[in-house]
This record gives C-alpha cells, sequence and structure tokens, in this order.
C-alpha cells in the first residue's frame, strides 16, 4: 500500500519530480521573460506599429528556455516509459534522474528572466535605430548561452543513465 | 575584398554643375564629400562658402504628390505580395515633360480631394444636427411659434430621475404658471418643452437651472422638428451620393498613381542631387566639386566627365586618411556580407573577411537546424522569395542567404538522417504498418558526443582562421615579429596542449610544442613593458588567456545543443500528430499537427540558429581579429521608392 511516507522511498515519484521541475521552472522563466520583453515592446508599438516583426523576434528569444525545459522533461518521459505508464525505476535510478534535470530547471528559470531584461531593453534600440536590432539580438543571445550550456548537460546525463 | 577609393575634384562653370551632377549620378560611383575636408586648408580659405540651395519648391511638390499618392491607394487594385515596381529608365525619370504633365494631374486630384473633404465635413455637421433633433420629433411647435406676444417656449433636457412633476410642483411653490409636457425620453433623459408667460422667464429658468436641466436651443431650424430631421436626412442623403461622386471621379483617376509615383521619385532624385550643391565651395564663376570614386569606376565617370568643359583631378588617399568603405564579393559571398556590416563595417585599412563568415555561418547554420525538410523549404523559399518578390537589395540579400543556408541544411539533415524529424518512419509505421528507418551517418540522440566533438573541432578550426587573419593583418603592415609572437606561439602552445593527452610517442611531441609555445609566450608577451619586472610578469599572466580560448571553444557546443533541440521537438510534434493512430481520422488530425508543429519548430530554430551563427561569429571569430568603424560607402544615385532604375549598360 502506498502511504506518503512510501513515497520517499519510490523511484518514479523522484523521475516525475524532475519532469515537473524541468518543464515547470523553465516554462516560468520563459513566460516572465517573454512577458516582460511584450510588455516593452508595446511601448514601440503603439508609435509605430510597422515595427511589429522586429519586436517580435526578440520576444522570442527568451522563450526558447521554455522549450528546452519542455524537452528534457520529454526525453525523461521517453526514455523511463512514463508515455505508456509503465515506469519501474529504482530510487537511486529516480534521484539520479531528479538531478540530472536540476542544471536546465534552475539556469532556464533564471536565465529566461534575465535574457527577457536584456531582450526587453533592446525593445528600446528598435525605438532608436531600429537598423542596430541584431545588437540587440545579440546581447540577449549572449545570454541564453548559459541556458544552452545547462541543457546540454541535463541531456548528456539523462541519456547515460542507465534505466 | 574592400574597394580602393580615390579623390575625385571636379571644377566645373557654376552654370552646368547641376548637370554634371545629374550625369556623374548615373554612374552611382561618387560619394560628394565635404569640400572642406578634402582640399589643402589654402585653397578652401580662399574659395566662397558653399550656399544652402532652395528646395522649397521641390520639396512642396514632393509633399503634394504624396498627399494625392495617399488618395488615390484607396481605390486603386491592391498590390499584392508578388507586386514588382516597374523598371524605368533613366532618361525617363529625368524628364523634365514628366512633371508638367503630372502637375495637372495632382491639381485635378488635390480638387477631387478638397470638395469630397468639405462635404464630409457637410456630412457630420447634418448627421449631428439630425440626431439632436430625433428626441423632439413629436413636438409639433413650429420655430416661429416658439415666442409669441404673451407666451414663450423653453425646451429643458432634464437629468432622470428628476421629472415633470417635480418641476411643477418647484413651480408651483413659488406661484409660478406654467404649462410643460415631456416630449420623449432615453435612458438618462427627460425632454421636455415648458410653456409659460413671458413675464416669468426669469423664475421659470431659475426653477430649472436648480433642478439641473440644461436648456436646448434648436439652432438651424426651420418650420417643426419633424420637418427640419426630414430635411436633414434629405441632405445626408444627398451629401452621401456627392461624396460617392467624388470618389467615383478619384476612381477613374487611380490608374495615374503610377504616373505620380514615378514623378515622386524624380522630385526626390533631383532634390538628392541639388542638395550636392550645399557641400559645394565656389568662386564667381567655377563650383569645385569634391567627392569619393571607387577606383574600378573611375573610367565610367571620366567618359561623363568629358562630354563636359570642367577640368578633374583623381587623388589617391593618404597613407593614413580613412575611406568609405564598399566590400565586393562573389555572388556567393556578397549576400551574407549583411552579417558583417549588422556588426559593423571593417576599418578602411582592415581586410574584408566575409567568404570566412559566409563560410562558417553556412556550416554553423546546417548543423543547428540539421533537418532535410525544413532545409529544403528554406532554400524554396530564401531564393524564390528573392527572385520572384520586390523586397528591396537588403531583403533580397537576407533572403539569399538564408536560401544558400538551407543547402546546408539539408546535409546536415541527411547526415543525421532527419526529414522533418523522423516523420516518415514514423508515417509508415502507424499508417501503413511498414517499419523503415531513414539512412543516417551520424545519430546525434545516440552519439552526442561524435557531434560535440565535431563541433569543438570546427570551432577551433574556425578560431584558428580567426588568428591567422590578425597574423596576416600584421605581416600587411610589416610588423612579421608580432604575427609570430602574438599568433605563432599562440598556435604552437594551443596545438601542443591537447596532443598531451594523446598515446604513445605523440604524447611527447605535445610536451614539447606546449613548453616551446608556453616558454615562447611568457618570453614575449611583455615586451611592451618598460621594466623588467613587469615583463616578466605580464609574459606569465598572458598564459592565463589560455582559459578564454578553452571557453571560446566550449562555446561551439551550442551546435550540438541547437541541433538536437530541433530534432527532438520535430520527433515530439510527429509522435503527438501520430498519437491518434491510423484511418482517416488520425491522418487528418497528423495533418493539422504536422503542419503547425512544423512549421512553429522551423520559425523557433531557424531564429535561433541564425542568431546563434552570427553570435559565434561576432563574439568568438571577430574577437580575435576584427577591426571594425569602417563608413559605408554611399554613393550619389537613383534611392527610389517606386520605381526601380534599369542599370546601365
Amino acid at each position: 500500500m502506498e502511504t506518503f511516507a512510501t513515497l520517499f522511498t519510490n523511484g518514479n515519484f523522484y523521475a516525475y519530480l524532475g519532469v515537473a521541475l524541468a518543464v515547470g521552472l523553465c516554462g516560468i522563466g520563459s513566460a516572465k521573460g517573454v512577458g516582460l520583453v511584450g510588455e516593452a515592446s508595446s511601448g514601440v508599438l503603439s508609435e509605430e506599429p510597422e515595427r511589429f516583426g522586429q519586436c517580435l523576434v526578440l520576444q522570442a528569444l527568451p522563450g526558447t528556455q521554455g522549450i528546452y525545459g519542455f524537452l528534457i522533461g520529454f526525453i525523461i518521459m521517453l526514455n523511463t516509459g512514463m508515455m505508456s505508464g509503465d515506469v519501474k525505476l529504482t530510487v537511486g535510478t529516480g534521484a539520479y534522474i531528479l538531478a540530472a534535470s536540476l542544471p536546465i530547471a534552475l539556469v532556464g528559470l533564471l536565465s529566461g528572466i534575465a535574457q527577457g531584461r536584456v531582450a526587453a531593453a533592446g525593445v528600446n534600440i528598435i525605438a532608436k535605430k531600429p537598423d542596430q536590432l541584431s545588437k540587440a539580438m545579440v546581447s540577449a543571445a549572449l545570454v541564453e548561452t548559459y541556458a544552452i550550456l545547462a541543457f546540454l548537460i541535463s541531456m548528456l546525463l539523462i541519456f547515460n543513465i542507465k534505466m | 575584398m574592400i574597394e580602393k577609393m580615390e579623390k575625385l575634384y571636379i571644377y566645373s562653370l557654376s552654370g552646368q554643375s547641376a548637370a554634371i551632377m545629374e550625369d556623374v549620378m548615373r554612374c552611382g560611383a561618387l560619394q560628394p564629400a565635404a569640400a572642406e575636408s578634402m582640399l589643402e586648408e589654402e585653397v578652401a580659405k580662399a574659395l566662397q562658402p558653399a550656399q544652402n540651395t532652395d528646395l522649397s519648391r521641390e520639396e512642396e511638390l514632393l509633399s503634394r504628390l504624396e498627399e494625392c499618392i495617399a488618395a488615390l491607394k484607396e481605390f486603386g487594385e491592391k498590390r499584392g505580395l508578388f507586386y514588382k515596381r516597374p523598371e524605368v529608365s533613366y532618361e525617363k525619370l529625368t524628364d523634365d515633360r514628366l512633371l508638367l504633365n503630372v502637375l495637372e494631374t495632382c491639381s485635378r486630384i488635390e480638387g477631387i480631394v478638397k470638395a469630397r473633404d468639405s462635404y464630409q465635413k457637410e456630412l457630420q455637421k447634418a448627421e449631428l444636427l439630425k440626431t439632436s433633433f430625433l428626441p423632439w420629433e413629436r413636438l409639433d411647435v413650429k420655430a416661429a411659434d416658439f415666442e409669441t406676444g404673451r407666451t414663450k417656449l423653453l425646451l429643458y433636457i432634464l437629468p432622470k430621475p428628476q421629472d415633470m412633476e417635480a418641476a411643477k410642483s418647484a413651480a408651483r411653490e413659488k406661484e409660478l404658471y406654467l404649462y410643460g409636457e415631456t416630449i420623449s425620453e432615453d435612458a438618462e433623459n427627460k425632454y421636455i418643452a415648458v410653456l409659460f408667460h413671458k413675464e416669468d422667464e426669469k423664475a421659470v429658468r431659475e426653477t430649472f437651472r436648480i433642478l439641473g436641466a440644461k436648456e436646448f436651443v434648436p439652432g438651424g431650424m426651420a418650420g417643426t422638428f419633424e420637418e427640419t430631421i426630414q430635411q436633414a436626412e434629405g441632405r445626408i442623403q444627398e451629401l452621401k451620393e456627392k461624396i460617392e461622386a467624388e470618389n467615383q471621379k478619384l476612381i477613374q483617376e487611380a490608374g495615374r498613381r503610377e504616373e505620380l509615383e514615378l514623378a515622386w521619385d524624380a522630385v526626390k532624385v533631383r532634390i538628392d542631387c541639388l542638395s550636392t550643391k550645399n557641400q559645394m565651395l565656389h568662386t564667381d564663376q567655377v563650383d569645385v566639386i569634391t567627392g569619393w570614386v571607387s577606383a574600378d569606376k573611375k573610367e565610367a565617370v571620366s567618359s561623363k566627365l568629358k562630354q563636359y568643359a570642367c577640368y578633374y583631378e583623381y587623388k589617391e588617399p593618404e597613407a593614413d586618411e580613412e575611406f568609405p568603405v564598399l566590400m565586393k564579393n562573389s555572388k556567393l559571398v556578397a549576400p551574407f556580407s549583411a552579417l558583417t556590416e549588422m556588426y559593423s563595417l571593417p576599418d578602411s585599412r582592415s581586410m574584408d573577411s566575409n567568404w570566412a563568415i559566409g563560410l562558417f555561418f553556412f556550416i554553423f547554420f546546417g548543423m543547428m537546424l540539421s533537418d532535410a525538410g525544413y532545409g529544403l523549404l528554406l532554400t524554396i523559399g530564401g531564393l524564390g522569395g528573392a527572385k520572384l518578390l520586390d523586397v528591396g537589395e537588403g531583403g533580397k540579400r537576407l533572403m539569399t542567404m538564408l536560401g544558400i543556408s538551407g543547402i546546408s541544411t539539408m546535409f546536415w539533415g541527411l547526415m543525421y538522417g532527419s526529414f522533418f524529424g523522423d516523420a516518415i518512419p514514423k508515417v509508415a509505421e502507424v499508417f501503413f504498418g511498414v517499419s523503415l528507418s531513414l539512412p543516417q551517418a551520424i545519430d546525434p540522440l545516440t552519439q552526442p558526443m561524435v557531434v560535440l566533438g565535431m563541433s569543438c573541432a570546427l570551432g577551433v578550426i574556425h578560431l584558428f582562421i580567426g588568428m591567422g587573419f590578425k597574423a596576416y593583418l600584421m605581416i600587411r603592415r610589416g610588423n612579421i615579429w608580432g604575427a609570430v609572437f602574438d599568433v605563432g606561439f599562440w598556435y604552437i602552445f594551443l596545438i601542443g596542449l591537447p596532443c598531451l593527452i594523446l598515446p604513445g610517442k605523440l604524447k611527447y611531441i605535445g610536451i614539447i610544442m606546449s613548453i616551446a609555445g608556453a616558454v615562447g609566450l611568457v618570453l614575449t608577451q611583455g615586451r611592451e613593458k618598460p621594466t623588467l619586472f613587469g615583463k616578466i610578469t605580464s609574459g606569465v599572466m598572458s598564459l592565463y588567456d589560455v582559459t578564454g580560448y578553452f571557453s571560446d571553444v566550449l562555446s561551439y557546443s551550442r551546435i550540438l545543443a541547437l541541433g538536437l533541440a530541433t530534432g527532438v521537438i520535430a520527433s515530439v510534434v510527429n509522435t503527438i500528430g501520430t498519437l491518434t493512430g491510423g484511418g482517416i481520422v488520425g491522418a487528418i488530425l497528423f495533418i493539422v499537427i504536422f503542419a503547425a508543429g512544423h512549421a512553429l519548430n522551423m520559425a523557433i530554430n531557424a531564429l535561433g540558429a541564425y542568431v546563434h551563427s552570427a553570435r559565434l561569429q561576432y563574439v568568438e571569430f571577430f574577437g580575435k581579429y576584427y577591426e571594425s568603424g569602417g563608413k559605408k560607402f554611399d554613393p550619389l544615385r537613383a534611392k527610389t521608392k517606386y520605381v526601380n532604375v534599369m542599370e546601365e549598360k
């Protein structure tokens, strides 16, 4: 019989927790980042609606963290058999999966917000010098580097856990 | 390569300098520059300062044309995605007769617009009158009967919940005698008419003021309200017809839009041409025209100048003089120069490295997007779009660049065995029950280390080429030893380090190279410092830069990460699409999810691949050698908005 206490000795629980953290935290980070840029864009768009395309590009940039988190979650689901509902993990394996999901979960949350702030500031560039958009994009991409590195490590870790 | 520039000095008679400029403009090879900066100081001082040309007439015409074009825009046929601007010869664009004809059209259209505007204003007035009179429609008193010898009729708008009873009782308290009637009411107000003896007017007004009522004075009333409203309705109908008639006239003129647009461009070109005069120093009879000419177009410019009675000479720029930068590249590389321009143009004394930027962007973009299906769409869309759409020079370059990069995307997609992710095997399995798999050279999901190694190896090559450029620039400037010290020793050191982990005797090569490189760096990197202590410390400290190279190389691991992201999202889309299984319903759902999911994945990952490929150039590659700060060569030429000027043979 499962009680709340046995949950902590159940490997599956940790794996599910890993999925939840990766998808959840990265999603929050991206939502916050994309939201920040959206707010800043409205200021420009109220004056110059034709800049919508450029603003959209900046707004899309902090969205990638959410995708990375989603991917890690999805890969855990595929590799552990959560999709078919047949999950049997030892406590050790489950905990490994949880640990492996942490890099992207944490970095995704914080870098999503930070990238959103850089991109939102970049919206000013669109307002004043629209031809310099690429510089705003590159500044925002510098922040994303760390999310990419975290994603890479999470992914390599999960691929190499023996289920 | 960065095109050579020469300074051109033209000394022409004042009367013909405008004609000369117009003729030279056709070559598109002269960028006028302020004479003060081009002439020697004594010469410049001796000449009279430049005068501002009066362009107010041209500018007024330009704004008139703009308004007419805007008026016709509402009615003409809509220009679709595939609209191409008409091709026009230079002669036609600068033909004076063009403007004469257009002036007539212009004033005609202005007349129509003016009439339409005044009708519209009148229409608004009539409609306002109608809406304000409507509540009183039931009151059948003529305007002339509002006041008789003894009595007077006033109209009041009484805010609810006040009503006629409240007014009457207030009147009774003051012993006023009046007759009141509620004509109509709406959500907020009651509309009442009050009849009273003239002597009581003041007291009546006071009573209603206290109740908060607003007097309604019917202006423009003829006969009863009903009659006035009917008249207004007639007038509204009539005005609407008149406006429609004016619009019909505009529809008939809609065909003139091309003509007006051509004229707009002609005037704009003329203004550009005339305003160069603002920079010309002159004497009473001679203008001095100065500017930069790209060396390969020298002949073309000279042949134009020979037709005029003027003296001209070319001068090479001084050894330390900056000149405008024009980058010239083959057709394949040219689209990628947009990447360099987005960052900042190279210094005029530096080098054009577009071939390397283009090559590595091509490779990196392909590896990051890495899907044969997406690559195919990108190539067709990009190259087709550049050919079929009139998107201007910048848009064309961007599309061509993406189209070319699509080829690399296809290549890497085939290497990874990815065509819209795993669409083909999934469809075969779910809908046809066949199990098949695409051939693949590398599977990034099961062999990520191979792709990671490849990415970093490409990164090393990329960085080494960047360092090579730095050495090339140093050697070209005569600093051969600098190139050996700053680049050569780093090459030896950086190649030696990874050799340390090789097995067998190769390890010793690694040891020798890394020690030799390190010693060389320690001895030379502090050579600019004045003291011995300073030389040694900065020499030793320079070895710490190796961490910079390490992180630069690791930065290329993003190629693996973004490649994996595309592939995995694509297969997620396919998995979701095939969840419902086979059959017709399944097929329909699959098509919908497939189209939307892959469109989204392609858009997001193409953007990511573009930004991150550019970043690898800007941060890692440019950091090694790039000298920015050049000013773009912007020659005088026909810059048109609505027409395309045909190139001269």
